[in-house]
């Protein structure tokens, strides 16, 4: 049953993102209402395989960084949905976003699964990641939305995503508001991470790992600050977020390679 | 009752000029009294009547259309005495008709091909017209299927999503970049024609104006008239970094807006986008201005290279929309067959099985049955009428079916002669 969840997930995500894609390309498609709904049920069959493999296998949400990839995944999508409040045309940065979603979904399989959290503290850390990584990933998703449209009208090649994004000021808030959740998230995940690792007797070990995920923190911090400043807006800002996610993505990759 | 015609008797931009259809024009709340007034000429049953800027449209359902046409043009010359209104007025009936309500209400009719309005404008008319009492069973038929294929030619087709004009260019423009216009400030900077223009589209979208213009007293002139602030031409620099659309039109022959006040305007911005439009032939603003972060310059090439592009998209959507007309006609076509020429036939046929039985019942009952009771008879009267209905409820069925086909005629001729029913007179079920 959890396999067969699992695959109804997998292409539920996948459909939702081509339909969101070939919108965004000029087609003329009438299927694209259906977009939302396909996700919907990708999100619940995606529940529904994390709720039974947790009561079934004992699998926790977090047990690891396999069931930690599925959450991670799950919040995403989910965020997609939620998104859709934000305004007109803003579900289709969707499209932008479920392929991280799905890419995780995926890793979950080929990732370790551990024993169940303990500790609040290894608790904290670990939603306080997901969710700072899931708001990381929203940011960048509108940050690729913002680069292609701004693109388009630079250059004034008003195309297909000149109609169908939302405006470079909505996108802009959007992303700004995504990095207000991802920062104090991915701060307070920082903090408890190294208590953990404090207490787990690791303070020396591996320090090239934690000193990469410290290193991702500041690049998102410096990029805060710059914008609350106002140094940073539109394009530069949005690059920034790019390389920040790129780098949060190396990050989780790392992590997940050493299981 | 002889099935009704459907005939529009009209004039629009097309035929009449705007004196003319000035003088035809009917108020949003007239509407219903004219629908009604309409609906009492010789001939007509049913009557709406569609004003606007562009058109004024009766739409009748009668029971002769030529009846129908004289008495609609005797309609309009009385509203417009004195002027060459018959010159002005074309008339379509039946399929045309409707096809003709089609078009209209999906906009390929309009002066601008896929503007939104007319749908509105149709419906509001429809609902006027209803409420008068005005409308039948023939008209909201035709008028609900307009309202259909109206959905699907915006729906389906790209002909309501490209921009028409410099204005409206601009606009899109501004919207994309700002979302919403309503607290954005616009620079008008000089009073060029089509920069006024584009300045007014941006200003209906809720932006407050501003105006600058090396002559002080012109741009107060200008500001007035339009509840803008005015501002001489060296205010320039600091009114670069409040405003966030310029529209440039002056008659200024070097740059009014290079790009060392653009950068320094840019630079106390913080990044705050700028959009600037410039109409001017010669060029107001450096083109180099474009390459700053943050700045999107069109001049007027870009913004006309941006219509001619809409203009042909909707080209190719026009050939999309006119199938999709063609294609809900044919429907409503088949529907109307299918209403119109089972219905008679079928109650012909009911009505000639019903009073065989009966008069072999009645004489049964007069004669060998006559020591039935009145229980007994009312049963067997129930009894009869029953198997009458169940006899007739497959050739009821099969008539009906096939009445929306090119078939459907035959088979209710065939039915006719087959129980010699009198011929029908094509009249239309309600």
């Amino acid at each position: 049953m959890s396999e067969v969840l699992f695959s109804a997930t997998a292409a539920a995500y996948s459909v939702a993102c081509v339909l969101w894609l070939v919108y965004l390309r000029g087609s003329e498609a009438p299927s694209l209402a259906r977009a939302p709904w396909v996700l919907g049920v990708g999100v619940v069959a995606h529940v529904l395989r994390d709720a039974l493999r947790w009561a079934v296998e004992g699998i926790a949400p977090f047990a690891g960084i396999g069931p930690t990839l599925s959450t991670l995944a799950l919040v995403i999508a989910a965020s997609m949905l939620l998104l859709r409040r934000a305004g007109p045309r803003v579900d289709v940065l969707a499209a932008f976003a479920l392929p991280v979603a799905l890419g995780m979904l995926l890793g979950s399989r080929v990732s370790h699964s551990g024993g169940t959290p303990s500790g609040a503290t290894f608790i904290v850390h670990v939603v306080a990641n997901t969710l700072g990584v899931a708001a990381a990933i929203v940011a960048c998703a509108v940050s690729i939305a913002y680069l292609l449209l701004e693109r388009q009208v630079k250059a004034k090649r008003l195309g297909a995503l000149f109609r169908r994004l939302p405006s470079l000021e909505q996108l802009e808030t959007l992303s700004t508001r995504s990095m207000h959740v991802a920062i104090p998230a991915l701060t307070v995940g920082i903090i408890t991470g190294h208590v953990v690792a404090a207490r787990a007797g690791r303070g020396a070990g591996l320090p090239w790992q934690q000193l990469f995920a410290m290193a991702t923190w500041v690049v998102f911090v410096v990029l805060a600050v710059l914008r609350a400043l106002g140094a940073w807006r539109g394009r530069r800002a949005m690059l920034g977020t790019l390389a920040g996610g790129a780098a949060l993505l190396l990050t989780l990759a790392i992590y997940a390679g050493r299981g | 009752m002889a099935r009704a015609s459907i005939v529009v008797v009209g004039l629009s931009h097309r035929t009449a000029p705007v004196e003319l259809r000035e003088q035809l024009a009917v108020p949003l709340d007239s509407l219903g009294a004219a629908a009604k007034e309409i609906a009492a000429l010789p001939g007509v049953r049913e009557a709406m009547l569609v004003a606007t800027c562009n058109r004024v449209e009766a739409y009748v359902a009668s029971e002769s259309a030529s009846r129908s046409v004289e008495a609609l043009r005797g309609f309009f010359a009385r509203r417009a005495p004195g002027a060459a209104v018959g010159d002005c007025l074309y008339e379509y009936s039946d399929e045309r008709a409707v096809r003709h309500v089609f078009r209209v209400a999906s906009s390929l009719d309009s002066m601008v091909v896929g503007e939104p309005q007319i749908l509105g404008q149709v419906k509001e008319a429809y609902a006027a017209a209803d409420s008068a009492g005005a409308l039948g069973p023939t008209l909201r038929r035709a008028i609900s299927r307009a309202f259909s294929a109206a959905k699907r030619v915006r729906s389906e087709t790209g002909i309501a999503t490209g921009r028409v004009s410099v204005a409206s260019v601009a606009v899109d423009l501004a919207t994309q970049i700002f979302g919403t216009l309503g607290s954005r400030r616009v620079l008008l900077l000089g009073a060029g024609k089509m920069a006024l223009g584009a300045a007014r589209a941006l200003v209906a979208q809720g932006a407050k104006l501003s105006v600058a213009n090396r002559s002080y007293d012109r741009a107060v002139e200008l500001a007035r008239s339009r509840g803008a602030d005015a501002h001489p031409l060296e205010d320039l620099p600091l009114l670069l970094t409040a405003v966030d659309v310029v529209v440039c039109s002056t008659g200024a022959s070097r740059y009014v807006l290079n790009v060392d006040d653009a950068k320094a305007a840019m630079k106390v911005r913080r990044g705050r986008p700028l959009f600037v439009v410039d109409i001017a032939v010669p060029r107001n603003v450096d083109p180099r201005v474009n390459d700053l972060d943050g700045v999107y310059l069109y001049d007027v090439d870009d913004l006309e290279r941006e219509v001619s592009r809409a203009l042909s998209l909707r080209g190719g959507s026009l050939q999309q929309a006119e199938k999709i007309v063609d294609e809900e006609l044919s429907a409503f076509e088949r529907d109307r067959r299918a209403q119109a020429g089972a219905g008679p036939t079928i109650a012909a046929l009911r009505e000639h099985f019903r009073s065989t039985v009966r008069a072999e019942l009645e004489r049964s009952l007069s004669t060998k049955l006559k020591g039935l009771g009145d229980a007994e008879r009312a049963a067997l009267e129930a009894m009869v009428d029953a198997a009458v209905n169940k006899l007739l409820h497959a050739p009821t069925m099969a008539l009906r079916s096939q009445a929306a086909t090119e078939d459907g005629e035959a088979m209710a001729a065939v039915v006719r002669a087959l129980f010699r029913l009198p011929e029908d007179d094509r009249g239309e079920e309600p």
